[in-house]
């Protein structure tokens, strides 16, 4: 009898120890082989060697999740100095440039006090030189600004499939369903505003206000400052009314999953006897992987937008600025022409800039929108 | 510089102008034109050595030596029609004034006609982009 009784203790022993330790593996398989299988691990395949370097700098190559927890500020502002350090020096030799082209246009129209007729064409050359030095120096920052919001969109398709697979597994088919449609609509529409529409009227807006600057005896200015109002009214509604959709919808499917997945307990815990309250249990537990899954990549994604467009932010607002200042020597030379060409440099540069940051708002707040939702409750 | 032979220069052109206009008037302009050349010439080492010191300045701030050497050309072509069509105009000249005039600003429009092509093609691919 002692000795049943002893082997039922051992057994028993056994059993609960076993049963600790393969739950615990399982959530971990969960997660390991639902990442495997939902593609996000090859979603750093999207990335330029570029933007794969500076992940890898500030620690967030691999979609692992101790990785992911060990990310510090100081990695990303080191990241941030770095990408300042570097991209500096094109912005101050276009500010230098840009002085020293007003200071010879400054001295040289002097020349001109009383003869306006030479006047005028003495500063529509330049001003043309003033315009090819300063955009054939920046064209590159201006490429590469385009090729940001372009990675981007390339990399939102990339990631959508991803988490609408994980959003659905982790009990949110409704979500996944919205997010689905509505990020694929954001990342085509976002890419096609801003190559077919914004872009042509930011570059269009700053030729008439630079050719307005070179000749001013043509009202130009007034058209750029038109398209400028309108430009700035449609970017900000627009990216207001697509995130404030976004928001709704998906706080609407959200409370349509959450009484699903409450049904689906209600009745594993009634009809199934005995167990049923486990089995409640452990649907939540495989929920919670999937909610792990879902908010590994949805931050993984968040910091490869913002490492895809830091650097060109970084850049943009460093030419803007080096633009900015050599206004006000304009400014202090009485040099109107060469203030007016430089505020229309400042105008393409911020828009561009603000083009770019509409983009990573975008795409930032609709993967933060599906990170925010809860699985499995 | 040298103003003071500069200004004197200046001063006896048209003291000889005045005085010629009375006995001879019909060899009066060429007085002004020798004049205008005589100061031109004196100035030209000085213009010669502003765009020499123009150039070193901008080329250390980075501008490229090709757009400084534009804008100088542009400055130089405009000066000389501007003697030149005011020497037309003190003449009574008029139209040859409107002529000279023409021809500085298709000279200088010329020479900037390589830096509007950049201009419109770096446009043109800011469109694209």
């Amino acid at each position: 009898m002692k000795k049943i009784k002893k082997t039922v203790i051992v057994l028993c022993f056994i059993l609960l120890a076993f049963s600790l330790t393969s739950y615990a593996s399982n959530i971990d398989e969960y997660y390991k082989d639902g990442l495997e299988a939902s593609g996000a691990k090859e979603l750093s395949d999207y990335l330029d060697d570029e933007t794969s370097a500076y992940l890898k700098k500030i620690g967030c190559e691999d979609l692992e999740l101790e990785k992911l927890l060990d990310l510090s500020a100081e990695s990303f502002f080191s990241l941030i100095f770095e990408l300042l350090k570097k991209g500096v020096n094109a912005p101050l030799k276009g500010f230098m440039s840009a002085c020293g082209t007003v200071i010879l246009i400054g001295i040289c129209s002097v020349f001109f006090a009383d003869n306006e007729k030479n006047g005028i064409l003495f500063r529509l050359i330049g001003g043309c030189v003033l315009i090819s030095g300063i955009f054939i120096a920046a064209s590159d920052t201006l490429k590469a600004g385009i090729a940001a919001m372009e990675a981007c969109g390339a990399f939102e398709k990339a990631l959508i499939p991803v988490l609408v697979g994980i959003t659905a597994a982790g009990g949110n088919p409704t979500v996944a369903l919205t997010f689905k449609g509505a990020a694929f609509a954001a990342a085509e529409f976002v890419s096609s505003f801003t190559r077919n529409f914004a872009m042509p009227l930011v570059g269009i807006s700053g030729i008439i206000g630079m050719l307005g600057a070179v000749m001013p005896t043509v009202a130009l200015p007034a058209i750029s400052e038109m398209i400028r109002k309108t430009l700035t009214v449609l970017l900000t509604s627009v990216a207001s009314l697509f995130t404030g959709f976004l928001a709704l919808k998906n706080m609407l499917s959200e409370s349509a999953d959450r009484l699903t997945v409450k049904g689906i307990k209600l009745m594993s815990s009634t009809f199934i006897p005995v167990v049923g309250g486990a089995l409640g249990d452990a649907y939540s537990s495989v929920m919670g992987s999937f909610g792990l899954m879902k908010n590994t990549v949805g931050f993984y994604a968040i910091t490869a937008f913002a490492i895809i467009c830091i650097p060109s932010i970084i850049n943009l607002t460093l030419w803007s600025l080096a633009m900015k200042g050599a206004g006000v020597l304009s400014d202090m030379l009485n040099c109107r022409n060469c203030s007016d060409i430089l505020k229309n440099a400042v105008f393409v540069f911020s828009m561009l800039n603000a083009l770019i940051l509409l983009c990573l708002a975008v795409f930032v707040i609709s993967t933060g929108l599906i990170i925010a939702v809860k699985t499995g409750e | 510089m040298e103003i003071i032979k500069i200004a004197f220069a200046g001063i006896f052109t048209a003291l000889i102008y005045a005085l010629l206009r009375q006995i001879k008037p019909e060899i009066a302009p060429l007085t002004v034109i020798g004049g205008v050349t005589v100061i031109v010439v004196m100035l030209a080492e000085d213009l010669l050595g502003f765009s020499v010191e123009a150039f070193e300045l901008l080329g250390l701030a980075g501008v490229e030596k090709e757009n400084v050497s534009i804008l100088i050309k542009a400055l130089g072509i405009c000066i000389v029609t501007q003697f030149a069509a005011d020497i037309c105009y003190d003449n009574s000249c008029s139209s040859l004034a409107g002529a000279v005039e023409l021809a500085g600003r298709l000279g200088a429009l010329s020479l900037a006609m390589p830096m509007l092509k950049t201009v419109a093609s770096l446009a043109i691919g800011l469109l694209n982009t």
